[in-house]
């Protein structure tokens, strides 16, 4: 399948799961409520409200992250090598959304939501979402950086654009100077 | 040093407008034609580039509506920030060498250029500057309206004019704007942003250190007492729920492409090979930056429900009263400063490309030709926007500002993704798809504005603009695969195979 195909593919997916949202009944505090005692501040109430979108949410989330990593690649020449390098780093975006969605998970059936496990003065699945999810994609800055010349900008590619751009000005000067 | 605290902020402020005003007389005399004025010559640097880009991003909203959203809906908002490393990647991936090598080309001075050569459509040209135009509108309306609301309250609160209408407030701020913005076009418009940019790193660095201590016990203790009131705003989705967030994420990621004010710049740089650089430079400042955001949400939050403080009326009050209350006052002072910074970038960017669009990109598809003397004429149509923008700001209802300044966004993120993000990298894209997907976002928007205005809810609170997005991308990919493939030109053959 020709990657264009594929990242076409993905939006459907995307599209398809925002419309199956709209079918699934929604649970009172579903997207919050106002709190019962300061004003101008919403809670999120019970986390059972999440537990029949899991599954969508997650699935959402999985096909967003391929469809950003699948967009990446459709800016560079690739050798085998280095899509290697960018399956990985999207395998790292969505290992630390999984990691995120499961620990969130089991700090709902740990029960005790109210005191949740912390890393780095963040609870668990936050500290997922944040460090993880967050940081996960300094590997294609990293990779932009470290491999511009042998996939974004190739220099036997540039100079060829060159050419085409000295010619056409070769050209203009040409028909300026009739 | 505090009986001085308003005169200290004040004087910030001031000495930060001044300086603006200093950079546009510099500016001024480096712009000399209409291609110095929009492009700013295609001469910057790496580092001026890349910190132009991310001060643009981080507008007003970053600094006042964020800390208020996070009091608000908990971490919910931080979605916003964490897409920022990806979003950028795309920008950077997709456009960022792609459209150097359209300007270095064809000498283009805008994005409705760069698509009108892709494309070989003046009707391309024409929608594209539309669509920019509307936006540009609808945006600049809210960030004026931002910038006097915040210069009334430092004004009165300072006892210097103590009842100053909002209207002084909008004429002052943006005197100093269309100033700068006038006089130096581009060239004062990146160099203020360089500036602001710095300000505003400096300012976020120091703010996280005081929220850091605003509890004895760091940030463990504003997640517990967070999680204790309410487990859910701490959660990852925070009191909006997964499929708002997951909404969220997707709209703010992909659609950073979209924003022209950003994208335009990308044309700037003096050399392709620097926008390696530029992508490390505008995400770090952003990630810097954007510290101030969380941390000071989190705290307000959790010294509201220990008792610290007494609860906000406005949930935007977050980021001013804790400034007030836990900040010295020279920082104050900068973070208030930071926040001028903040809109001012945003703005300034807005005004270039919305002037580039009336006197360039649609005279030139309507008589196939640029107004004469364009130069001129940029500084006039500057002059024309902000003011039809500041009368648009003050004479309309406030909802009606914060739903224009969202659609906005939304309008650039759905006619810009598509038509430059992947047509710019795909050959097969074409011009009617691209005129279509245009118009759908166009059509789209409003419509989803109309909704809104009408109460019209969606489920899961899923982000409209997410919705408009996937339609107009849906729209663009369609109706390419179902078009002949286009005939490129030479030109764009060799753009697109570098």
């Amino acid at each position: 399948m020709k990657l264009a195909n594929w990242i076409f593919a993905l939006f459907l997916g995307i599209g398809l799961l925002f419309t199956i949202a709209f079918f699934i009944p929604e649970v009172p505090s579903s997207h919050g409520q106002p709190h019962p005692e300061i004003q101008e501040m919403s809670i999120g109430g019970d986390g059972q409200r999440s537990v029949n979108i899991l599954w969508l949410g997650t699935a959402l989330g999985i096909l967003e992250l391929m469809l950003f990593a699948s967009l990446l690649c459709l800016a560079l020449h690739l050798d085998a090598k280095q899509r290697v390098w960018m399956a990985a780093g999207a395998g790292l975006m969505i290992l630390c959304f999984l990691a995120m969605v499961f620990s969130y998970r089991s700090v709902l059936v740990a029960g005790n939501p109210a005191n949740p496990p912390i890393f780095l003065g963040l609870p668990r699945p936050t500290a997922f979402m944040i460090y993880g999810l967050g940081l996960a994609p300094l590997v294609f800055i990293l990779f932009y950086v470290v491999q511009f010349d042998s996939c974004v900008l190739k220099p036997e590619r540039y100079e060829k654009f060159q050419q085409v751009l000295a010619d056409q000005q070769r050209q203009q000067s040409i028909e300026e100077n009739r | 040093m505090d009986e001085h605290r308003n005169a200290i902020v004040f004087g910030c402020v001031a000495g930060y407008m001044l300086f603006c005003i200093l950079i546009g007389l510099w500016a001024m005399r480096k712009t000399r034609s209409a291609h110095d004025f929009f492009m700013a010559g295609r001469n910057l640097g790496a580092l001026v580039t890349g910190i132009a880009i991310f001060s643009s991003t981080l507008s007003g909203f970053g600094f006042v509506g964020g800390p208020g959203l996070i009091y608000k809906m908990g971490i919910s908002s931080v979605w916003m920030v964490i897409c920022t490393a990806i979003g950028f990647c795309l920008s950077f991936y997709l456009v960022g060498k792609r459209i150097w090598l359209f300007a270095a080309m064809k000498e283009t001075v805008s994005l409705p250029d760069v698509v009108a050569t892709r494309y070989r459509s003046e009707l391309s040209r024409f929608l594209m500057a539309l669509a920019i135009l509307l936006g540009v509108m609808a945006y600049l309306g809210s960030q004026i309206k931002a910038m006097a609301q915040v210069l009334q309250d430092i004004m009165s609160r300072g006892n210097f004019w103590e009842h100053i209408s909002l209207e002084w407030c909008v004429v002052i701020s943006c005197a100093v704007l269309v100033f700068y913005c006038v006089t130096g076009g581009i060239i004062a418009s990146v160099y203020t942003d360089l500036f602001q940019g710095l300000i505003m790193i400096v300012a976020a660095l120091l703010v996280f250190f005081y929220a850091y201590r605003a509890l004895p016990g760091g940030f463990t203790e504003m997640s517990q007492t967070i999680a204790r009131d309410d487990p859910e705003s701490m959660s990852p989705w925070g009191t909006l729920g997964m499929l708002g967030c997951m909404s969220w994420y997707f709209l703010f990621a992909l659609g950073g492409v979209g924003q022209p004010h950003i994208v335009t710049k990308m044309m700037m740089n003096k050399k392709v090979r620097d926008v390696r650089f530029i992508l490390p430079i505008s995400v770090i400042g952003f990630a810097v930056s954007a510290l101030l955001w969380i941390s000071i949400g989190l705290a307000m939050r959790a010294l509201v429900l220990q008792g610290l403080h007494s609860e906000l009326a406005e949930a935007d009050a977050a980021a001013p009263q804790f400034l007030q209350v836990k900040t010295p006052a020279i920082l104050a002072g900068i973070v208030f400063a930071a926040l001028f910074a903040a809109i001012m970038s945003t703005a300034d960017g807005f005004l270039n490309i919305g002037a580039a669009a009336l006197v360039h990109d649609i005279p030139q598809s309507l008589r196939g030709k640029s107004l004469k003397k364009e130069l001129f004429w940029a500084r006039i149509a500057t002059v024309g926007l902000a003011a039809a923008a500041a009368l648009f700001s003050l004479y309309s209802p406030d909802k009606m500002i914060a739903m224009l300044g969202s659609f906005g966004w939304g309008i650039f993120a759905a006619a810009i993704v598509p038509v430059v993000a992947i047509g710019l990298n795909w050959k097969r894209g074409t011009a009617l798809a691209a005129n279509v997907a245009i118009a759908a976002s166009l059509l789209i928007n409003f419509s989803v504005m109309f909704m809104r205005k009408l109460e019209v809810p969606i489920p899961y609170k899923i982000h409209e603009g997410a919705i408009a997005l996937i339609a107009s991308i849906c729209i663009f990919f369609s109706i390419s695969l179902l078009s002949k493939p286009p005939a490129l030109s030479e030109e764009v053959e060799a753009v697109m195979d570098v």
